[in-house]
């Protein structure tokens, strides 16, 4: 009688998440990826495991905030070499740990940083590798379907590519909703990886943070924007100085750019520019569909109106029906006060 | 830009002709063609390429002694992008036979020509208007193990041994960092702005002949990533969004003012969440909370 030959089972699918940082801190982004690398995992029954590059300092309170949102493995590697980006530092550091981990995908984000060094880990390892992708849910046979986004994002490219290939994906930001905390610590198993991390030619000389007064409204993270209910030029001080509390840039409506109350430049609509800022404060804004289009996949909109019928209500997150000028300087006291609590008289 | 101890650099510039994808674009459904509205196609020089030649141009201008050259991997012998290069006052362009097949195969093409002579500085564009990989930059620079800025939209100094640039990070945020030369930057389209050039040189240049190499690819794909050999255009699915219809109950003059503008006529709100009303304490107050709980402050 022949025995059936018994295959060992393939490993379940491995992709993996990686956890970018800039200067220190976590990028909102790797979260949206996390929910991505879930859904394709659970499609093609794989397990999802991230990584994360750090130095000693900054371990404990990066692992702190991954931790409230990963109840999946993490790689962790910490080398001094990590305290800024370097083209060289980073390709050699994932170069050496895909090789251990063998994963069947990787997803970066396609940030500044992620573009820059992943096609040199990708060039090393032979992986496959496609920028600038949307969220490849589906595998098909054993295929992955992926879109790229290419001509300024006007047209998508699908292709697929086998699973059992590793492949390497740097995904657009906004793709995917992060997935909420955990309500209890997950506790996953963090492994620390000791590697050679190579210096490289490039070296950091100066941090710039943006200045939300003069940065172009298109990459702000926060806008507040006022429309002609406004009421007249001087009126916009208000606006101003709730964005400055806020570090929000300002924006405005065709109205009030119209009227000469604003620059040209904030216009937020289809004449003017088309933004996504995490945080779009809309105030004295009635919602035409001219400025809707504009702002509408902002990820919360919070709206303040007079008139309960506006429909920009129709794409709030949050509402307040009342007067901006009653409403948005009590607002901006609440937050410069919170601000003083934060940092307790040191400023002497 | 500063320029110390005027040394006479030896420039590279990368050049691609683009399909001009700030035109109106279709795809065609059927075989998947990339089409603009237009009789023929609008080709022009990549915007982010023209900053890296106008960068190496002015690089060269403050250095005298320095060398500007122009390199287009095409199978196209009429080439704009080369064109525009001598008409703006490089040194000497040259194209590489090769047709589209791929990222990783005009970067290898590129390597093996400047295997054969070193420059002090690669200069590349960040990204194409069409095909929008921002992979030649990189894999370039790994082919032949130099370092890199990706991203730059400002240089600030240049010095023999190394340059210091800016490289725009997300959200506004850029950082200062200095390279040792030889090394590769990619520059955004804004990161310099560009200067006229007439339609007369224009004109001169397109006398010029352009010389063409042949490079032989290695045989062996190492050291470069795969890439699929299947790829079809579509256009983006559209989302659906809700389009606005005037209601039948409405006054002929309320359609009328809710056509003007765009919707913004009485209308029953249907908001994803509820709107708070009340005295202004209150309601900043809960503004204020949920701004917290989003993590906005
Ligand atoms: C399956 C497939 C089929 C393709 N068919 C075609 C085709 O028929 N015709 C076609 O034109 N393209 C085709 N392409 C695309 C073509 O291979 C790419 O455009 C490639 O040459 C450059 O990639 P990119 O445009 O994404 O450049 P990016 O990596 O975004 O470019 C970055 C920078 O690299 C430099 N650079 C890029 N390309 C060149 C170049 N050719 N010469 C010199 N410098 C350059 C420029 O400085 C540019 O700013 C095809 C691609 C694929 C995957
Ligand atoms: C072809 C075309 C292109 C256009 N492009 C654009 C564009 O790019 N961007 C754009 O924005 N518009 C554009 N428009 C114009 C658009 O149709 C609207 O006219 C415009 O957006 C209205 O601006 P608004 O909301 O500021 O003013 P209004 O519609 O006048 O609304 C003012 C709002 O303020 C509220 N309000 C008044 N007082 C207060 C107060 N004290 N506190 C709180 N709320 C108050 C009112 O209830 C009202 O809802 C375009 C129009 C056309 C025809």
């Amino acid at each position: 009688m022949n025995s059936l030959p018994v295959s060992p089972s393939p490993a379940p699918p491995l992709v993996l998440v990686f956890a970018e940082t800039l200067w220190g801190k976590l990028e909102r982004l790797s979260f949206e990826l996390l929910a991505d690398a879930r859904k394709l995992a659970a499609s093609v029954k794989g397990r999802v495991e991230v990584v994360l590059f750090t130095t000693q300092e900054q371990r404990a309170s990066l692992l702190e905030e991954l931790l409230a949102h990963v109840r999946e493995p993490i790689h962790l590697v910490e080398h001094e070499n990590f305290a800024e980006y370097s083209t060289e530092s980073y390709t050699s550091g994932l170069v050496q740990l895909l090789q251990v981990l063998q994963p069947n995908l990787l997803f970066l984000g396609a940030t500044t940083y992620g573009r820059d060094f992943a096609p040199r880990v990708a060039a090393r390892l032979g992986y496959a590798y496609f920028p600038h992708c949307l969220l490849s849910k589906t595998a098909t046979g054993g295929k992955l379907d992926i879109t790229r986004v290419t001509h300024g994002g006007r047209v998508h490219i699908q292709t697929n590519w086998p699973l059992a290939a590793p492949a390497i994906l740097t995904m657009k930001a906004g793709v995917a909703d992060a997935p909420a905390a955990e309500k209890t610590p997950p506790n996953p198993q963090v492994t620390s990886h000791a590697l050679k991390i190579a210096a490289g030619k490039v070296r950091l000389k100066k941090r710039i943070p943006p200045d939300p007064r003069t940065l172009d409204i298109r990459q702000a993270e926060k806008l507040v924007s006022g429309g002609r209910g406004v009421g007249n030029k001087e009126n916009f001080a208000v606006l101003r100085a709730l964005a400055d509390a806020l570090g929000a840039s300002l924006a405005a409506s065709r109205a009030a750019v119209d009227l000469g109350w604003v620059e040209y430049e904030r216009q937020v609509g289809q004449t003017g520019k088309t933004v996504t800022p995490r945080l779009y404060l809309a105030a004295g804004i009635s919602g035409a569909s001219h400025h809707l289009m504009g702002m509408r996949d902002a990820g919360k909109i919070v709206v303040v109106n007079t008139d309960r019928q506006a429909p920009i209500f129709s794409v709030a997150h949050f509402g307040v029906l009342g007067d901006l000028h009653a409403v948005l300087p009590r607002l901006t006291e609440r937050i410069q006060a919170d601000k003083k609590k934060a940092t307790p008289a040191t400023s002497k | 830009m500063k320029v110390l101890h005027t040394t006479p650099f030896k420039i590279a510039v990368c050049l691609k002709e683009v399909l001009d994808a700030r035109l109106p674009l279709k795809v065609e459904a059927k075989t998947g063609a990339i089409q603009q509205d237009a009789p023929e196609p609008v080709v022009t020089l990549n915007p982010a390429d023209r900053s890296a030649l106008e960068f190496a141009m002015q690089l060269r201008e403050q250095s005298p002694g320095s060398r500007v050259e122009v390199f287009s991997v095409s199978d196209v012998a009429g080439q704009a992008a080369l064109w525009y290069g001598l008409a703006r006052g490089a040194d000497d362009a040259e194209r590489i036979e090769g047709s589209g097949k791929g990222a990783p195969y005009t970067a290898a093409l590129l390597a093996t020509r400047f295997h054969k002579e070193t420059f002090d500085l690669i200069c590349c564009g960040d990204e194409t208007l069409d095909n929008s990989s921002a992979l030649v930059g990189p894999l370039l620079a790994e082919i032949l193990d130099l370092p890199q800025v990706t991203g730059v939209v400002r240089i600030v100094e240049c010095s023999k041994s190394s340059i210091l640039v800016e490289r725009g990070l997300e959200r506004g945020s850029r950082e200062l960092v200095e390279m040792d030369l030889p090394g590769l930057i990619t520059l955004k389209a804004e990161s310099v702005p560009w200067r006229y050039v007439s339609y007369q040189k224009l004109e001169e240049a397109q006398l010029r002949n352009i010389p063409v190499r042949r490079e032989t690819l290695p045989t062996s794909s190492n050291g470069l990533p795969k890439w699929p050999e299947q790829a079809t255009p579509t256009a983006p699915r559209a989302r659906v969004k809700k389009s606005f219809t005037p209601d039948s109950k409405m006054s002929p003059a309320d359609r009328v003012r809710m056509i003007m503008a765009g919707g913004a006529a009485p209308q029953e709100s249907k908001s994803k969440s509820s709107v708070v009303e009340g005295d202004a304490e209150y309601v900043s107050e809960q503004l204020y909370r949920f701004l917290k709980h989003h993590e906005f402050v």
